[in-house]
C-alpha cells in the first residue's frame, strides 16, 4: 500500500495523469476555425509535435497562466532554435463567445500574434463538444450572471491542460496548464522532437 | 511594483491581466494591514468595467477548475491578504475597453474600517 502511495505521488508529480496513452484525436474529420478565420483541418497538424492548451478568452484567472505558461514553452523553444519543430494550438472550449475575432484580438494582447506557428482555433458548438470529450477535457457551463446594468455574463468550469502530442498524434505528455514547469514541458518535447 | 500606503494599510504588486473589450479580466495585489486591528474588504469597483467582485479559483475533486463569487475577505491584524493568480482575484466583469500591457485605470476598495481606498491599477 505505501510502495503505491509512492508510486501515485510519483505520477502525480510529473504532471500526467493516468490516461498516459490517450491518442489526439486524428482521423476523426474535425475542422476548426483558425483566428485569421480560416477552416483548419485537425488532421493537418498529424506529424508535427504539437503543444495544446484548452481555454475560454473570457476566463480571467486560470487559463491566462495557461496561454502565458505555453508563451514561456515557446519562448524557451526558441532561444533553443527549436520553436519552428513544434506547433502551438490555443483551442477554446467557448465558441458561442469565442469567434475567430475575438481569438485574434486575444492573441494580440497576449503577444502571441507574432508567433506564425500558433493557431487559436474554434468551432461551433457540436464539434467542440466532441472535440474535447475524445481529449477527457471536462466542460460545464456555469450559470448566467447579472451586472447591475442587466448585462449577462457566463464562465465556465473546466480541466486545466496543456498536451504535448508526438509526430504519431500520441499525447506523451499531459501537465496541469497553470502550473507546470516550464522545464518538464521542454523536457518532454525534446524527447519526442 | 506599484504601492500605496493608505492609512494603516499597505497596497503592493498590483496589477491586472490584459483584456479584450466585452470580456473579463483580474486584478491581483497584496493588502497588508499594519494595524492591530482585522478590517474586512467587502467590496470593488470600477469605470473600467460593468462589474467587479472579489472571486476564489480553486479545483474540484474532479480536477476541474472553478471559480467561486467571496462575499468578503478579512484582513488579519500584522498580517496580509493575497490576491494571486489561481485563487483570489477581482473579477473585472464586462471591460468597457480594451486593457492592455502598460495602460493603467482606477480602481476604489472598500473597507469596513478603513472605508474607500482608491488604488492605481496597471497592465501587465
Amino acid at each position: 500500500m505505501k510502495r503505491f502511495g509512492i508510486l501515485l505521488a510519483f505520477i502525480i508529480s510529473c504532471g500526467k495523469g493516468l490516461n498516459y496513452t490517450q491518442n489526439f484525436p486524428f482521423g476523426k474529420g474535425y475542422v476548426l476555425v483558425d483566428q485569421d478565420g480560416n477552416k483548419v483541418k485537425l488532421d493537418e497538424f498529424k506529424g508535427k509535435v504539437l503543444v495544446v492548451g484548452y481555454i475560454y478568452t473570457h476566463c480571467p484567472d486560470v487559463c491566462p497562466l495557461i496561454t502565458e505558461n505555453m508563451k514561456k514553452i515557446y519562448k524557451k523553444l526558441e532561444d533553443k532554435g527549436l520553436a519552428n519543430k513544434v506547433v502551438f494550438l490555443s483551442i477554446t472550449f467557448d465558441p458561442r463567445r469565442d469567434k475567430p475575432e475575438v481569438l485574434k484580438e486575444y492573441a494580440k494582447i497576449y503577444g502571441i500574434d507574432r508567433y506564425k506557428n500558433w493557431y487559436l482555433l474554434t468551432s461551433d458548438q457540436k464539434t467542440i463538444d466532441s472535440l474535447m470529450k475524445d481529449l477527457s477535457i471536462l466542460v460545464e457551463i456555469g450559470p448566467m450572471e447579472f451586472t447591475e446594468t442587466g448585462d449577462t455574463t457566463y464562465f465556465i468550469v473546466h480541466t486545466d491542460r496543456i498536451h504535448i502530442v508526438d509526430r504519431k498524434g500520441k499525447i506523451v505528455a499531459y501537465f496541469k496548464g497553470s502550473e507546470l514547469k516550464i522545464d518538464d514541458a521542454i523536457k518532454e518535447i525534446r524527447r519526442v522532437l | 511594483m506599484i504601492g500605496f500606503l493608505i492609512a494603516s494599510f499597505d497596497i503592493v504588486g498590483i496589477w491586472a491581466r490584459p483584456g479584450i473589450k466585452g470580456g473579463n479580466s483580474a486584478v491581483y495585489m497584496i493588502i497588508k494591514n499594519n494595524d492591530t486591528l482585522p478590517d474586512t474588504l467587502y467590496k470593488a469597483e470600477s469605470e473600467i468595467c460593468k462589474k467587479v467582485e472579489i472571486h476564489k479559483s480553486y479545483e474540484d475533486k474532479r480536477g476541474r477548475i472553478r471559480m467561486k463569487k467571496v462575499g468578503f475577505v478579512v484582513i488579519p491584524p500584522k498580517g496580509e491578504f493575497r490576491f494571486e493568480p489561481g485563487s483570489y482575484h477581482f473579477m473585472l466583469i464586462k471591460l468597457k475597453r480594451y486593457l492592455r500591457g502598460g495602460k493603467r485605470f482606477k480602481m476604489s476598495l472598500y473597507f469596513k474600517r478603513n472605508g474607500k481606498v482608491d488604488i492605481d491599477v496597471e497592465v501587465k
